[in-house]
Formats: C-alpha cells, sequence, structure tokens
C-alpha cells in the first residue's frame, strides 16, 4: 500500500517534470501546445482557401480544418499555421489547394502566410 | 420490505451528490463531479472524433478503421463518468476521464485548448492523489500553470511595451473604460500597468501555490485576481477561470468527523438552517437549537469548534455538496439563458458575492496568524 503510493506519487511528479519539459520546450519551437501558454499573444486570423480557383466560404473553410477560419486566435498564430500545414501536407495534399492566412499580430500590421508544399 | 428498497433506490439516486466515503478526498470527488458536468455542458463529448490532424502522425493509421478510436475514447469517458458520478472506484474512474482527454487531444489538434488539457492533467493528478495527503500534486499542477503563463509572457517584448494588452483591450474587446482612457491620453501606461499588473501576480500566485503555508494567500489571490480580470474583460478565457475556480475546490479541507451546530432559535436562524439541511447530501450536520441567550447564534462542535457566526455558516456551506452544485446550476444557468450584457452583469454579480462570501475565511487566518505571533 505504502509502495503503490510512493509509485503513484512518482509518476505525479514525472508527470508535472513533462509539463515543466514542455514548458522549456516551447521556448525554442514557434507552435505553443502544452505549455500553459495563453494569451501570450492575440492574432486576428483569416484563412482562405482556393480549390481549382474557386474559393470556398468561411463555413466550407471551417469544415476542412475544423477550426474557426476567421476570428481572434489567443494562443500562437503557429498554432494555426502548424494545423494548417498538416492538413495541406496530409489529408489534402491531393487537392493542392491555395491557402493564404492573413493575419495580424498585436495590433502590428497584416502579414500573409503560405503552407510549404 | 417495500420500504427497504425503496431506502435503496433513494440512496443509490443520492450517490451522485455525495462525497465522502470514497477512497478520494470529499473535495477532490466534488471537483471531478464538477468538471465532468462542465465538460458534458461545454461539449467535450461531441468534439471527440476520430484522429484529424492528430499531434502523433501514426494515429492517423487508426482511421482505416473508422469509428474505432472515436468509439474507444466515448467509451472511457462514459466509463470513466459514471462509475465517478456514481462514487464507484473513483480514482481509477479519474484516470480513465483523463485519458479520454489526453487520447482525444492528442487525436485532434484542431479541439486543442488549455481549458480543456488542463482538466485532463487535474483528473490525471486526482486519480493519483490518495485521500490521507493533501493534494499538493493539485498545487504544483496549479503551480506550474501559473509560472508556464508567465514565462510565455514574460518572453514576448509586447507584454513589456503594453502593446499586447492595448491590442486586446482597445481592437479585440473593445472595452469602453481601456478606449475612454487611452483617447484622453494617447499613451500605453494603463496598458503597461495592466500587463505588469498581471505578471506580478502570476508569479506571486506561483510561488505561493509551491510553499504550504503560503498557500492561502495563493488562493486568495487567484479568487481577487480572476474576479477583477473579469470585472474589467468580461473574458473568462473559454472556461479556464471556471477550471481554475472549480480546482481550489479540492484545495479545501472538509470536516473528518460530524459536526454539531448549536444555533438559537429565530425566525431567521431557522430558515438557514433549513436550506443548509438541503444543501448538506452528505448529512455530517446535525443541529441543535441553543436556549442561552447570550454569545453567538451560531456555534459548532469538533473541527468547526473555533467559529461562530458567519464564518461558521460559510465553513459550513463550504462543507456541503449542494452549495457547489448550486453555484455551478447558477453559472450555468447565466451562461445558457443570457447573452452580451446581461450574462456579463449576472456572472459579475455572482462572482463578487463568493469573494465577499468567501472573504471571512481569509480575514479569520490573518486574525489567527496575528494571534498566534
Amino acid at each position: 500500500m505504502k509502495n503503490q503510493k510512493k509509485v503513484y506519487q512518482f509518476i505525479g511528479i514525472l508527470f508535472l517534470l513533462l509539463q515543466l519539459g514542455s514548458v522549456v520546450y516551447a521556448r525554442f519551437i514557434p507552435e505553443k501546445f502544452f505549455c500553459w501558454a495563453p494569451y501570450d499573444e492575440h492574432t486576428y486570423y483569416k484563412i482562405k482557401v482556393s480549390l481549382d480557383g474557386k474559393e470556398l466560404s468561411t463555413n466550407e473553410v471551417k469544415s476542412r480544418y475544423n477550426y474557426l477560419s476567421d476570428g481572434w486566435e489567443p494562443r500562437s498564430i503557429d498554432n494555426v499555421f502548424s494545423l494548417v500545414q498538416q492538413y495541406e501536407t496530409t489529408y489534402g495534399k491531393a487537392e493542392k489547394a491555395n491557402v493564404e492566412i492573413l493575419y495580424n499580430t498585436n495590433g502590428n500590421g497584416w502579414n500573409i502566410w503560405r503552407p510549404i508544399k | 420490505m417495500e420500504y427497504m428498497e425503496t431506502n435503496k433506490i433513494t440512496s443509490f439516486l443520492i450517490l451522485p451528490f455525495r462525497v465522502y466515503g470514497t477512497s478520494m478526498r470529499p473535495g477532490v470527488l466534488m471537483m471531478c463531479k464538477i468538471f465532468i458536468v462542465l465538460l458534458i455542458a461545454h461539449g467535450f463529448f461531441g468534439s471527440i472524433t476520430d484522429p484529424f490532424i492528430p499531434f502523433i502522425s501514426w494515429l492517423d493509421d487508426l482511421n482505416l478503421h473508422p469509428n474505432l478510436l472515436e468509439y474507444f475514447i466515448k467509451a472511457l469517458f462514459i466509463l470513466g463518468s459514471t462509475t465517478l458520478i456514481f462514487n464507484y472506484k473513483v480514482r481509477s474512474s479519474a484516470m480513465l476521464i483523463a485519458c479520454s482527454i489526453f487520447l482525444a487531444i492528442l487525436a485532434s489538434k484542431p479541439i486543442f485548448r488549455n481549458h480543456l488539457f488542463i482538466i485532463g492533467c487535474v483528473f490525471f493528478l486526482s486519480g493519483l492523489t490518495s485521500k490521507e495527503d493533501t493534494p499538493w500534486l493539485l498545487f504544483f499542477q496549479l503551480g506550474l500553470v501559473y509560472f508556464g503563463a508567465l514565462l510565455n509572457k514574460m518572453t514576448q517584448i509586447e507584454w513589456w511595451t503594453g502593446q499586447f494588452m492595448h491590442n486586446w483591450l482597445s481592437v479585440a474587446l473593445e472595452n469602453p473604460v481601456y478606449n475612454s482612457w487611452y483617447d484622453s491620453t494617447s499613451n500605453l501606461l494603463l496598458a503597461k500597468i495592466m500587463s505588469y499588473s498581471a505578471m506580478l501576480a502570476e508569479l506571486l500566485i506561483g510561488f505561493c501555490l509551491f510553499l504550504p503555508k503560503c498557500r492561502l494567500y495563493a488562493i486568495t489571490m487567484i479568487l481577487v485576481f480572476h474576479t477583477i480580470l473579469f470585472s474589467f474583460t468580461g473574458e473568462t478565457f473559454g472556461y479556464f477561470m471556471e477550471d481554475i475556480l472549480i480546482i481550489l475546490i479540492a484545495f479545501r479541507e472538509w470536516p473528518k468527523q460530524r459536526i454539531q451546530i448549536n444555533y438559537r432559535e429565530s425566525k431567521y436562524n431557522n430558515g438557514l438552517i433549513n436550506q443548509i439541511k438541503l444543501l448538506d447530501f452528505d448529512k455530517r450536520f446535525t443541529y441543535s437549537k441553543k436556549s442561552e441567550v447570550i454569545g453567538s447564534a451560531f456555534s459548532a462542535t469538533n473541527d468547526f469548534k473555533s467559529l461562530h457566526g458567519k464564518s461558521l455558516i460559510v465553513q459550513v456551506l463550504l462543507s456541503t455538496s449542494g452549495f457547489y452544485i448550486m453555484v455551478l446550476c447558477l453559472q450555468m444557468g447565466i451562461r445558457y439563458f443570457f447573452n452580451d450584457f446581461l450574462k456579463y452583469i449576472f456572472l459579475l454579480g455572482l462572482f463578487w458575492i463568493l469573494l465577499l462570501l468567501l472573504s471571512p475565511i481569509f480575514f479569520n487566518y490573518l486574525k489567527q496568524t496575528r494571534l498566534k505571533k
């Protein structure tokens, strides 16, 4: 019983250390998942997707990525880039869609991001 | 015989509202039960899907068997929630729920949210926390959240220049108080003050959570910080604010023995006692009318013998599951039935009433600390 308690505590500490490692690791990569970084930056963005020259509607883009296509991102905008990049290089690879994300982080002006093909 | 059967059914049906008599501390179990309600209310179950843009790429291979992972995660969640709600193997149930949340997130990047991830972490650590110990793993978890948030802010230059806060308040939230200040001064002083205050608060809270002697200060700061933040911005950050406040329930020491409450008879006191009886599903309190007129209108035995009057009533309320269920229903009712301004006003009222209601605990603690010195 006492041993079991110790094992549980050890697992708990290990779990917390893993998170700590993730917080430190996030310093070296642009995406900010699993590192307790809400509201470290605030970005207004709009995802534009066109397939065979036809631009998808807001709802179609939302269903494509299962993510808001137009609005405020309270975490790192690289999180959004990451999921769009992953979609376009896996499920959507054959479609050869033209994707652009217009974004404005912390009110510093508009930029455009495009997935790497 | 029939009466006994009815009694058994009633006892079973009342189990979801009870938090004593399991392998978890009552506070931790209460927190877990509220989180289940919160997860269901905010559509976690519906958001579980087969792997879609997963964090771990090989999870995509499971799409060869449609619905396999989705049904598996859903089954984990249903099993864990049902057994935990009915007080059966609660620690293992918490682990099952944690696994369902982690798997759901790992299988789908788009559903990653800090407010969902923290619930997973808390369920996991609750499953590892024994009934006999203080839930220090949970204290550390919360401390880590605040330190992580602080570190991420500190490394952003725009948290130091005030640009983040300015853009958030002025452009994203169109906060009238902030905008009227900015329109009249055209400088970022207020934005800077708020940025630095937020970082300082996170630093102090994180620090105090790691020190057992300072934890009551940490809890007080959390309550004050988030209530002020909500008052000024109207933001609950998804349901992150609720998550943090619900976690505080786990930190409370619930009375170990049954407690007798002695109260002076009056129409008001009788009414109050009747309300408490309704909230006390675990029947932890017995009640006795006292005849003497002198002294406090309310006194108690055992763990609460040093408490009187309003402080005692607050502690009693915080030791009944019904009180938390009532607050949760109120909060959810406001969220679902009202929009925008009315929602903000009612939630504001609720949070400030709770803060004022809980303040005697902090002031009593300060008084006792001073007396000891």
